[in-house]
């Protein structure tokens, strides 16, 4: 397993809290309360030890995918205790629309930070435990090698007093391309 | 004397009664039980992925590696495959919709399945497939696995 030099590591701090930060004009306005989030957390990591560093505490919990495609490869996951989901699907009828809105804003910020082209698929929902779907979501991105790129934040809705794990994991490729930017500026993008 | 031993994904277990060996987040994952009833001896694996292409990554991860390990390590005890029989859990689908990495639950099971005809071990029950996630208790003095889900609201 490579490590995140002390260089990259702050890079990557920085491009997470805009990346990430983006997330939060859209769900303040859909939710219609302040939103906070804290310094993002970013490491390299394998499969099996994501779960350790995104540290999601609850058992049920509702998850949200997004695949991310074209230039880089990866998935952005939005993961609350189904208890809070509960909450917020009394205030928005769709709450898979929501991470759609919120991923959009994430993404195009990211492509701009890093040069690169960045697509979305279409939110996938799960409820169950928390490990058995993290399990699956990771499993398909980096087997065949320990690097995976994560970067998480937790978002605090103050009203509602609702907490939710907001994480971007890229395969062992991509976050590999994202380590040469930040050591060598960001690609020219045409 | 704690007898439940744990394990996580790409771990493994063996074990003798009265030991209970256990794992959770069970979903594409596949749990392999592997019990040998005479000496009431059991192996517990949890693989993630149907095959490994490479050398320096965890063998536990993968069916194919972790079964190899697992026979092996066995053998070396002196505790024949051919005295093992095997139960199997996971291989499900988590996502309502497409979502990713749509049928890695399916290709699991498949190579498992593979593998263990190969080395002749029968497979004598299974609770796999599905969209729902697993936890499970396999006790060595019965051979018995003790299935949990979550309730579906």
């Amino acid at each position: 397993m490579t490590i995140l030099t002390s260089s990259q590591h702050d890079i990557l701090k920085e491009v997470a809290t805009i990346g990430l930060g983006n997330a939060i004009t859209p769900i303040s306005k859909l939710l219609n309360q302040k939103v906070d989030f804290c310094v993002p957390n970013v490491a390299l990591t394998s499969i099996e030890t994501v779960q350790s560093v995104i540290g999601i505490p609850q058992e049920k919990v509702v998850a949200i995918v997004v695949n991310i495609s074209k230039d880089l490869n990866g998935v952005m996951l939005f993961v609350l205790s189904s208890s809070d989901a509960k909450k917020i699907s009394e205030k928005i009828s769709d709450l898979q629309e929501m991470v759609n809105i919120f991923c959009g804003s994430c993404l195009t910020a990211l492509s701009k930070l890093l040069g690169y082209h960045l697509d979305q698929s279409v939110p996938a929902s799960a409820t169950d435990m928390c490990r058995a779907v993290i399990n699956q979501v990771v499993a398909g991105l980096g087997g065949q090698s320990d690097n995976l790129l994560v970067l998480n934040t937790i978002l605090s809705l103050q009203e509602d007093n609702i907490s939710a794990r907001l994480v971007i994991i890229f395969e062992p490729i991509s976050a590999q391309k994202i380590l040469t930017i930040l050591d060598n500026g960001p690609k020219n993008n045409d | 004397m704690d007898q439940k031993i744990t394990i996580n994904a790409s771990e493994y277990a063996i074990g003798f009664a009265p030991q209970v060996l256990a794992t959770d987040g069970v979903g594409s994952c596949v749990a392999i039980c592997l019990y040998n009833a005479n000496k009431k001896a059991g192996a517990l694996l949890h693989i993630m992925l149907p095959t490994s292409t490479g050398d320096g990554l965890n063998p536990l991860r993968f069916a194919d590696t972790a079964l190899r390990y697992i026979l092996d390590k066995l053998e070396a005890m002196k505790l024949s495959k051919s005295d093992f029989c095997a139960k199997l859990v996971g291989g499900a689908h988590m996502f309502k919709s497409a979502g990713p990495m749509m049928d890695l639950g399916k290709e699991n099971l498949y190579h498992v399945g593979r593998i263990l005809q190969e080395n002749n071990i029968k497979i004598v029950a299974s609770d796999v497939g599905g969209h729902i996630g697993r936890s499970l208790e396999f006790d060595l003095n019965t051979g018995l696995v003790k299935i949990t889900t979550l309730k579906v609201e």
